[in-house]
């Protein structure tokens, strides 16, 4: 059995419309998001970047094609194995962060953990450690609305590494920040792939690109 | 041949107990309107129902009691003719009958006097056939032998026993043994006096104590059919089926007003529930897309949303059986402790039940709608 861990995630023949009125995205794409890598997803309003990570990330089943770790057809599994694949395996970061604003900040990095069943002590632990790597001087006690933007994103990002996931998909994870930490966010990011994982960033950023191993251009 | 990926989840519909229901209780923190409001509702909803049902049922209870009272449950066949058709072998056979819970034999009581005090105070002697322990319980002495007898504690002093032994006689002459005391065993508590064991004799009254009051026409035929047409026709009959019928009526219109009265409470608490809570889900919509986009499966939002929802309601359930009995306690209104505790169990699983389809809507709502930023 192959670990996830060294599974390269891909597409093949991709095409999604969200109705059969609506126009259909990708065209059939085929493309290999290596491990290790940072892919950057870039193009147009409304080309489909956003769209593809949802898919990527099995929270949309493609209209045609499939999408794949390794050899194991993740798109063709049904609703619970796709939410136990995503709860294990990816991590997601939003464009605006999308924290609990009424959780703590340890609660909200811990979350994904508990649909992935991870003991709750290393969780936290692990939770903690994130935070003081990736937003440094964050009181894991606050709450989002009591940390500027860009260290939410950073919360962000650590609540999608909580799970070691396999892949990281970022929608638009700069959308929202200054320049300083578009930079942090960014070099995160590189750091996350560089540590092994497949990170996969759509984003209209041209900033972007300068970090990326692997650029994708939608139209 | 594809190769699975490895997840450290052995199921993805393994139902995280712990894990859920600490997040439950941490996001039911977070939303403190919401559960302060089911609080209230499940809370009023055990208030209301006590308050109001649970006194009818408490009514309900008492009334019952009274109708199965012993007493309510005695059948008399009086002999008042005096012929011998109320024999030992018939109070024995009343005994046997399926339904009855003990059955004796009462002669027609005669004057007796303290055997040592001739000009002494008088006071009625029974004969009694069947099984005695039916009939009293033997506080002092033994228990008497055919032909003797006990006195009652409470007339001690007036035959003028200093202990309950010695000797009773009656006007003609008949001298009794006194072997002991005894006090009467509900119904019998008229039998004062003196008690005398007379199992051979024929009893002018047969007296049966049945099991339950609902079974009183049945037993009273089976009483009289044990007579024979004739003999049966020459009794009178102090009967319970007017009681019982009368149960009846009362335990079925008090049962139907109750059942109706708590239905309507917890069917409108259900109704205030389900608002409150697809409310509650309606407005957070981007909450739930986010936990499916993070790794939730639909059944464990479902679970974390009813689970939410419970654990408000079991502290709401909480707060009204607390606030009810308070209420009773001080308007001394009596109410069943097991009625209360149903109501509780049921306030709560209303108001799970309520929740659930607001749950589910929110678990099957497209996360990818509510996450995408415009």
């Amino acid at each position: 059995m192959t670990s996830s861990r060294d599974a390269t995630l891909s597409v093949t023949a991709l095409s999604f419309r969200y109705d059969r009125e609506g126009a259909e995205l990708f065209g059939g794409l085929d493309h290999v998001f290596a491990p290790g890598a940072l892919s950057a997803v870039m193009g147009p309003s409304g080309c489909g970047k956003s769209t593809l990570l949802y898919v990527l990330g099995l929270l949309l089943r493609p209209t045609a094609g499939a999408v794949r770790l390794g050899s194991h057809m993740l798109s063709a599994e049904p609703d619970g194995e796709r939410s136990a694949i995503r709860a294990s395996v990816m991590g997601f970061v939003f464009q605006d962060a999308a924290l609990d604003p009424r959780r703590s900040v340890l609660d909200n990095v811990c979350e994904p953990a508990v649909y992935s069943g991870r003991p709750l002590g290393p969780t936290r632990e692990r939770a903690r450690e994130l935070v003081d790597r990736l937003a440094p001087g964050v009181d894991t006690n606050r709450r989002p609305g009591q940390i500027s933007g860009g260290q939410g994103q950073r919360i962000a990002l650590a609540r999608a590494l909580i799970n070691s996931p396999t892949v990281v998909l970022a929608d638009e994870p700069t959308g929202n920040l200054d320049a300083d930490n578009t930079n942090v966010v960014l070099q995160l990011l590189r750091d996350v792939a560089n540590d092994g994982a497949t990170v996969v960033v759509a984003t209209h950023d041209p900033i972007v690109s300068s970090f990326a191993d692997d650029l994708l251009t939608l139209s | 041949m594809t190769t699975p990926v490895t997840t450290p989840a052995s199921s993805p519909q393994r139902l995280y107990v712990r894990h859920l229901s600490r997040e439950a209780w941490r996001s039911s923190q977070a939303r403190p309107v919401a559960s302060l409001l089911v609080m209230v509702l499940t809370a009023a909803m055990c208030l209301v129902s006590l308050s109001t049902v649970g006194r009818s049922v408490a009514a309900e209870g008492q009334v019952r009691a009274e109708l199965e009272d012993a007493g309510a449950r005695e059948l008399v066949v009086a002999n008042g003719g005096g012929w011998n058709i109320l024999g030992p072998d018939v109070v024995a056979l009343a005994g046997s009958l399926s339904g009855v819970e003990r059955a004796v034999g009462v002669g027609v009581p005669v004057d007796v006097t303290n055997v040592a005090i001739p000009q002494g105070d008088r006071g009625p002697a029974w004969g009694v056939s069947g099984n005695l322990d039916d009939v009293l319980r033997v506080v002092e002495g033994r228990t008497p032998r055919p032909g003797e007898a006990l006195v009652n504690t409470q007339d001690q002093a007036l035959f003028g026993f200093a202990d309950p032994v010695g000797a009773v006689v009656s006007s003609t002459g008949k001298v009794i043994p006194v072997v002991g005391s005894y006090v009467p065993k509900a119904p019998f508590d008229d039998l004062n006096g003196v008690v005398v064991y007379e199992p051979d004799q024929d009893a002018r009254q047969l007296r049966v104590v049945l099991a339950d009051i609902g079974d009183a026409a049945i037993v009273q035929d089976a009483v009289l059919g044990l007579l024979g047409s004739s003999a049966a026709s020459q009794v009178s009959v102090t009967s319970p089926v007017t009681i019982a019928n009368l149960h009846t009526r009362i335990v079925g219109t008090l049962g139907r007003f109750g059942a109706g009265l708590l239905a309507m409470v917890l069917g409108m608490g259900a109704l205030l529930v389900a608002a409150v809570v697809a409310a509650d889900t309606a407005q957070a919509s981007v909450e739930w897309g986010r936990r499916r986009a993070l790794g939730a499966s639909r059944s464990q939002l479902v679970t974390l949303a009813t689970v939410r929802v419970g654990m408000a309601a079991v502290i709401g359930a909480v707060i009204g059986m607390a606030t009810a009995i308070a209420v009773t306690v001080v308007r001394h209104w009596a109410v069943d402790a097991l009625f209360a505790g149903s109501v509780a169990t049921l306030a709560v699983i209303v108001a799970i039940v309520a929740a659930f389809p607001s749950a589910v809507r929110a678990a099957w709502r497209d996360p990818v709608s509510v996450l995408r930023t415009p």
